[in-house]
Order: C-alpha cells, then sequence, then structure tokens
C-alpha cells in the first residue's frame, strides 16, 4: 500500500519535474528572445553607423587611389585592404567590393547571415560594399547560446523534483497513507468517526478531503450506534430480573467490527 | 495551502531560479557586446581618423602645419551625428585642431590628455590615440568624443523590464501548471468520494471509496437489525 503511495507521488513528482523543464525551457527561451531583440535595436544604431564610416572611408580611398587613373583591375591589394577593414571592423563578417563587374572579398559569410549594402561613389565608377553580417548580435559568454537555456531548464526540473519531494511530495504521500490506514481500520471494522478536533486537524491535501468525506459519511453511522446503545442503556435501567440485561448483551455481541476509537490513527 | 498551490509555488521557485540563472549572464554578455561594438565604432573611426593624420605627417611636416586637417575633423563630425567632438593636442595639451574652433589654442596638463578616456561626460565616450611621426615620435594626441548611443544604462533598464515581464507571464504559466499537476491527485479523491457515496466507481480510487460505501452500508444494515432486536426485547418486556 505505501508502495503504491510512494509510486504515485513519484509519479506527481516527474509530472513538477517536466513541467518545471517546460515552463522554464519556454520562458527562457521567451527571455533570451526579448533580450536579444532588445540588444539587437540597442546595436542596430551602432552597427549602421560602423558600416557607413567604413563605406565612407572605401569611398575615400577608391577615390584617392583612381586619382592617379589606374585601371580598376590593376588597383593592387584590394583584398588584403578588404582584410584590414575587416579587422579594423573587428568582425567574422564577409565584406565584399563590387567595382565595375568584380568582385573582391574577405572572410567568409556563414550560414543565416544577412547582406548589407553600402553603395560607394568614387567619380565615375560603379562600386558597391557588401557586409555579410550575423542576423543576431550575440551576447558574450555563454548564455547568447542556444543549448544554456535547456541546461538551465534541466537544472529547474531538477530543482522542481527535489523541492517537491522534500515539500508537497512527501505532504502528499502522507495524507494518502492517512486515508490508506483509515481504510485498513475501516476493514476491520473500526467504523468509529474521526473527533471533530482531529477532523480539522487534516491536512488541505486531495486524500484528506477524500478522508473528510469518509469522516461524513461515517458520522450517520455512529449516531445510529450511539442510538443503539443508549437503547441498551435504556432497558438495562428498567432491567429489575437480569433477564432483560442478558438480552441486552446477547445482542450488542453482534455488534460489527470494533466500534474503537480511531482518532489515534497515525499521521 | 492547497495542493496545486503547493505546487505551483515548488514550480515557481524552480522557473525563478532558472530565469536568474539565465538572466544575470545574458544581461553581463548583451551588455559586453554592447559596449564592445561601441568601442569598436569608435576605435575603427578612431583607427581612420588617425591614419588620415598620420599619411599627412609622414610628409615631413609639423602637426601644426600639416594641411586639410581642420577641415577633415569637421567634416568626419558633419558625416557622423553621433560625434560629438574630435580634437587634436600637442603632446604637451595644446589644442591645435578641433570641431569646436573655440578650443583651439586652448592648453591644458598632459595628465589631463592621459585621463581624458576615461573621463566621459554621462551619455559620451571618450577614445584617445596617440599621433606618431615617421620615426615613430609622438607628436600629438587625437580625441574623439561620440555619443553613447541608447547607453547601458537603458540597456540594462531595458532587460530589467524584459525580465519582469517574463517573470508575470511566468507566474500565470505556473499557477496553470500547478493545477493541471495537482488534477491528477484531486481526481483521485474525487473518484473515492464519488464511489463512498454510491456513484459509479472508476478507477483504483474509485473502487475504494465503493469498498468504504459497501462496508458502512453493511455496518448500517447490522445496526438497523440490531436495533430491530433491542426493540423486540423491549417490546417483550412490556
Amino acid at each position: 500500500m505505501r508502495r503504491a503511495d510512494t509510486r504515485r507521488a513519484g509519479g506527481t513528482g516527474l509530472l513538477v519535474a517536466l513541467a518545471g523543464f517546460v515552463l522554464a525551457l519556454a520562458l527562457g527561451l521567451g527571455l533570451q528572445a526579448l533580450m536579444q531583440a532588445r540588444l539587437d535595436r540597442a546595436l542596430a544604431p551602432d552597427q549602421a553607423a560602423l558600416l557607413d564610416t567604413a563605406a565612407n572611408v572605401a569611398e575615400q580611398s577608391l577615390g584617392r587611389a583612381l586619382a592617379h587613373d589606374l585601371p580598376v583591375a590593376q588597383l593592387p591589394g584590394i583584398e588584403a585592404w578588404l582584410e584590414t577593414m575587416r579587422g579594423n571592423l573587428g568582425t567574422d563578417a564577409r565584406i565584399e567590393l563590387e567595382l565595375e563587374g568584380q568582385t573582391f572579398s574577405a572572410g567568409v559569410a556563414q550560414a543565416g547571415d544577412v547582406a548589407r549594402t553600402r553603395t560607394l561613389d568614387p567619380p565615375g565608377i560603379d562600386a558597391r560594399l557588401v557586409f555579410h553580417l550575423p542576423r543576431h548580435a550575440v551576447p558574450d559568454g555563454v548564455a547568447g547560446s542556444l543549448w544554456y537555456p535547456a541546461l538551465v531548464a534541466l537544472a529547474a526540473a531538477l530543482l522542481g523534483w527535489v523541492v517537491f519531494r522534500l515539500g508537497a511530495g512527501r505532504a502528499l504521500v502522507r495524507s494518502r497513507a492517512r486515508l490508506e490506514q483509515r481504510l485498513a481500520l475501516l476493514d476491520t471494522g473500526a467504523f468509529a468517526a474521526d473527533a471533530p478536533d482531529t477532523a480539522r486537524a487534516y491536512g488541505r491535501m486531495p486524500a484528506d478531503a477524500a478522508l473528510h468525506a469518509l469522516a461524513l459519511r461515517l458520522e450517520p453511522v455512529n449516531l445510529r450506534h450511539a442510538l443503539l446503545l443508549q437503547h441498551a442503556e435504556g432497558l438495562r435501567g428498567i432491567d429489575f430480573d437480569g433477564s432483560l440485561g442478558a438480552q441486552v448483551d446477547e445482542v450488542l455481541a453482534d455488534l460489527p467490527g470494533t466500534w474503537r476509537d480511531t482518532t489515534a490513527v497515525r499521521r | 495551502m492547497g495542493l496545486s498551490l503547493r505546487i505551483a509555488a515548488t514550480l515557481a521557485a524552480a522557473v525563478i531560479a532558472a530565469l536568474a540563472a539565465l538572466w544575470f549572464p545574458l544581461r553581463e554578455g548583451a551588455l559586453a557586446q554592447y559596449e564592445r561594438q561601441h568601442d569598436t565604432r569608435m576605435q575603427f573611426r578612431l583607427q581612420t581618423l588617425l591614419a588620415e593624420v598620420e599619411n599627412r605627417v609622414s610628409y615631413g611636416l609639423d602637426l601644426a602645419e600639416t594641411p586639410n586637417v581642420q577641415q577633415m575633423l569637421e567634416a568626419v563630425r558633419a558625416d557622423d551625428p553621433d560625434i560629438h567632438a574630435i580634437e587634436i593636442f600637442t603632446p604637451e595639451g595644446l589644442v591645435l585642431f578641433g570641431t569646436d574652433r573655440v578650443l583651439i589654442g586652448d592648453r591644458t596638463s598632459p595628465e589631463w590628455l592621459a585621463m581624458a578616456p576615461g573621463n566621459a561626460a554621462p551619455g559620451e565616450s571618450v577614445v584617445g590615440i596617440a599621433i606618431r611621426n615617421n620615426l615613430g615620435e609622438e607628436v600629438g594626441v587625437l580625441l574623439l568624443t561620440a555619443a553613447d548611443g541608447i547607453g547601458p544604462g537603458a540597456l540594462a533598464q531595458g532587460f530589467a523590464r524584459d525580465g519582469v515581464l517574463v517573470l508575470l507571464a511566468g507566474f500565470g504559466l505556473v499557477l496553470v501548471a500547478g493545477w493541471l499537476v495537482a488534477r491528477r491527485p484531486h481526481r483521485d479523491a474525487a473518484a473515492f468520494v464519488a464511489g463512498l457515496n454510491g456513484h459509479p466507481a472508476t478507477g483504483d480510487s474509485g473502487q475504494a471509496g465503493a469498498r468504504a460505501d459497501a462496508l458502512i452500508r453493511e455496518a448500517e444494515a447490522q445496526l438497523d437489525r440490531l436495533s430491530q432486536r433491542l426493540a423486540g426485547v423491549d417490546d417483550a418486556s412490556r
């Protein structure tokens, strides 16, 4: 019986752990998304200004190089210059310079990167600078990674399970044990309802409500029992020759069970 | 406290701990990323300006006599509204060029110059770098003052609002989850009470209730029989 109680509470504990995992994961991902979006919004002006600055610098440099009337194809070290720019931008982004149909590049684009284009305006030249940037700015440290919320949710599940086992789970097992114990006594014929003060001491677990319902159901039985005993006492009171008392004892010998006081039920 | 609320409180503790474990490092990481991005932009601007100035100094002219530096600083300042000021000082602290022309010719101390990047006004940041000639000698100091953008303080406040919003949403979800998880024990108890009150029994709990009901009915019937027998004894005694 107790094993079954423990198993049921264990099932509820697992449900609590599962709920803790799902809630922590969902809320954690929501929090991460909200904070990510806020960070993106905060960084957007800086990033746009940085790209504008880079484009201005590129435009000026190109303008100076082209002022020497060199053909575009012969401009020296464009890719090294882009690589330097990439280093100065402090990014892993890929930078492409499209110059009169030719494309020079530095860095490798990642899946999910977003292209941001700045049109350059050196005299008489069709030029564009394309930056392939990550869609989101990833916060420094572990918290920006996707696995971190999952790990935190697992820890929340474990914490929820432990707290449940130490608190509500223990109360749940105890209340079920109280009910099972009372039912076991009922099997032996202990029909006496709990005293009012004992009934008030029931907890607020579901099994306590069941125990309370059982106590209510036993009250009429107890009332009948009390009436029977009063009737028997009355008959004994008018027993002048002892014959009536013997008949009363004979009837009471068939009383169901022990009718013993069950307020001693361990809780 | 009922089972639903106790489970909800348990879940709330777990969820609050989880959100705290996520929020604090996220906040720190995001603020660090923000600072880094802002610094990158400032440094990029500073480095490109430095390259321009050093390129002009490399012709061998004295920094103060280098042509077009003042115009270049003003063009850069006009190009980027976030830039509040750009100044070029001698290493001794004399202002040679500046986007605020009134300051040109003013003198400050080398100590102030050295401390300037760390002493920005609220909402601003200051970056500085030494200007060197072809021989590697320090011939000046370039200082750039720019707006902080949204600012780390406002960003941190936004993150706090996000945290509170998610906590409030979590509070409602936790109550619902507590109710859902507690449904089974409540259903068991309800089935027991239904069985006890003579309604159709469902599940183990319902059967346990029905069994208790049968025992009680049997006891009631027996008490009734005994009462009748006592009544018979009573009648016979008259």
